[in-house]
């Protein structure tokens, strides 16, 4: 569905994306992992097309989509959150979901009807008439999540979703993304919460200093040595 | 009509005609002209300031666009302003779509600063270009009052004129404001970045509302060149005026159809009375004025409209804050 080949960012002299190649298939759950600095997060960015510096290709089902801006890359169908929430916080809970809302229905009476379901689907229908500044962190980062959904992607870019939140919240998480997940939308999500990663992905992926170290599933992971040294760290070492 | 705030809009415009066709004093009449040139103004400011978040301090470059491309073709040739207007408008709006286009990549107040420039080189410009502008000598409008002129013996026909203008534009703003291009706008002032990973064409609704914001500023600098018949660069294309927009509309309230009605409501008569009343001390007017202004700025930051919407009804925010009190948040729940 997603193909990057070759995709490198550059700031100045950091390398902080070097020459990463890989595939997202149709339907499938991706994790990456890695520390911090590894480059995951621009990455992203080169996906969504946020990353000026970008070289390389990057394939999406098919076409070649490296010379579209972000917000066309949006509506062909790739919908992002960030790492720290981008709220627009002079509107209300359910306005900033029908702003993702109106980049497919042309009217506004639609966008909020597609608004109302997406807040029932995240269980967050109670807080639309809220500014983004009275909620929690936890609260906020459901605001993104429904935002990208109200876009209709087809692929899901999701940096640090559970990132802050509580163990309870996290159980939450995981269960909405399998729910989205049955809706067939791909996800494609950088994570650090690894038991969160265990029980969704099918792949896992492990950044460390703009390349890939490892791939495969969350087991084969986990037990790779180069991934417990850069990331992971042993039992003993703690 | 099915919308309440269009007819309450309507009914103000209808009954300020009626008055003004009571008031036959003239102070009174011209700080209703001006009232409305401002406040036409301050809500196009609004378009490019308010809503998109382009904060810009070189609108008196349209507003001089529009009175020198009017002025200068009616002069020469004898083309009535009222077509001088429409065009003055468009060359407006696409200086300013080019350079939105141009400081796309700049935020805050280094678009302000851009902007800044914008003012000074039209300045330049029409102090050098002597053989179109006529230069620091300024153009002189000779007064054939008639329709097709845009010249009027009384300055109630300038009044109606203005206020029909201010009508129309507040009533376009608050279309927008209420259509999906006005949730855009919002979405890219509050966070350009998130809008555009939304979908939003967040170039192209910048450089739209930068070059309609700028279309009807230049229509109000023609308006203003037909009222007093002179213009020159001092008049026109100073840092003053294009301060002056931006301070009705945040004084008003930036962000709403109603915010600049409101600033230049209040603000064109005070400045106006202060320096009619209060001149026994050089400059005392301004000093108050001045002084009033700061007194907003501290006190309403987020202007005067925000202030009388919260008296009058309990805003769904401030309830939630109870709801929700700070320190909720638990940041080390991590697994």
């Amino acid at each position: 569905m997603l193909k990057c080949d070759s995709v490198s960012v550059v700031f100045g002299g950091l390398t902080a994306v070097n020459k990463v190649s890989f595939n997202v298939d149709e339907n499938e759950i991706l994790g990456m992992i890695g520390p911090n600095g590894a480059g995951k997060t621009t990455l992203f960015n080169a996906i969504c097309g946020d990353a000026k510096s970008a070289t390389g290709k990057v394939s999406f089902e098919d076409r070649d989509i490296t010379p579209l801006t972000t917000d066309s890359r949006c509506r062909l169908g790739i919908g992002r959150t960030f790492q720290i929430p981008q709220l627009f916080e002079t509107l209300t809970v359910k306005e900033n979901i029908m702003i993702g809302a109106l980049c497919r229905v042309p009217n506004i009476s639609s966008a909020s009807e597609i608004a109302e379901k997406i807040m029932e689907l995240l269980e967050i229908k109670d807080l639309g008439a809220h500014y983004p500044a009275v909620l929690t962190i936890g609260q906020r980062k459901r605001l993104e999540l429904s935002r990208a959904l109200a876009t209709q992607p087809k692929l899901l870019l999701l940096d640090e979703i559970m990132g802050g939140l509580h163990y309870n919240e996290v159980e939450e998480t995981v269960a909405l993304l399998k729910r989205i997940r049955e809706q067939g939308i791909t996800i494609f999500m950088i994570e650090h919460v690894i038991s969160a990663v265990v029980s969704l992905c099918d792949r896992v992926t492990v950044m460390n200093r703009g390349g890939f170290i490892a791939q495969g599933t969350p087991s084969e992971v986990m037990e790779n040595n180069e991934v417990i040294n850069a990331y992971l760290g042993r039992a003993e070492d703690a | 009509m099915r919308d309440k705030k269009v007819c309450i809009i309507i009914l103000a415009y209808t009954v300020l005609m009626i008055a003004i066709s009571l008031v036959g004093n003239n102070f009174l009449l011209d700080m209703v002209v001006l009232t409305g040139l401002w406040a036409f103004a301050a809500q196009a400011w609004n378009i490019a300031g308010g809503y998109s978040g382009q904060f810009s301090l070189g609108h008196c470059a349209f507003f001089g666009i529009g009175a020198y491309t009017s002025s200068i073709l009616y002069c020469n040739t004898g083309l009535s302003p009222w077509v001088g207007m429409l065009i003055g408008g468009v060359i407006a709006a696409i200086v300013a779509a080019v350079y939105s286009g141009i400081c796309n990549k700049l935020k805050g107040h280094f678009f302000a600063l851009a902007t800044l420039a914008l003012g000074q080189i039209m300045y330049i410009a029409s102090v050098q270009l002597t053989s179109i502008t006529k230069g620091s000598v300024g153009i002189n409008i000779p007064f054939k009052p008639g329709f097709l002129n845009m010249i009027f013996n009384s300055r109630a026909t300038y009044a109606y004129i203005i206020l029909t203008f201010v009508l129309l534009l507040t009533l376009f703003t608050y279309f927008i404001q209420k259509s999906k291009y006005g949730y855009f706008l919002y979405a890219i002032r509050d966070n350009e970045r998130a809008a555009i990973s939304l979908g939003v064409r967040g170039l192209q609704l910048k450089m739209g509302s930068f070059a309609v914001s700028a279309f009807f500023t230049a229509i109000a600098g023609t308006f203003y060149a037909q009222y007093i018949l002179f213009i020159d660069p001092d008049s026109l294309l100073v840092l003053f005026l294009a301060v002056q927009m931006a301070i009705i509309a945040i004084i008003g309230g930036t962000g709403s159809y109603l915010g600049p009605l409101l600033g230049s409501v209040i603000l064109i008569p005070l400045s106006m009375l202060l320096r009619a009343k209060i001149n026994f001390v050089s400059g005392l007017d301004n000093l108050i004025y001045g002084l009033i202004l700061m007194a907003v700025v501290l006190f309403l930051p987020d202007g005067l409209l925000p202030f009388i919407l919260k008296i009058f009804k309990n805003r769904t925010g401030k309830k939630a804050m109870e709801k929700y009190p700070k320190g909720e948040l638990n940041l080390d729940a991590k697994v």
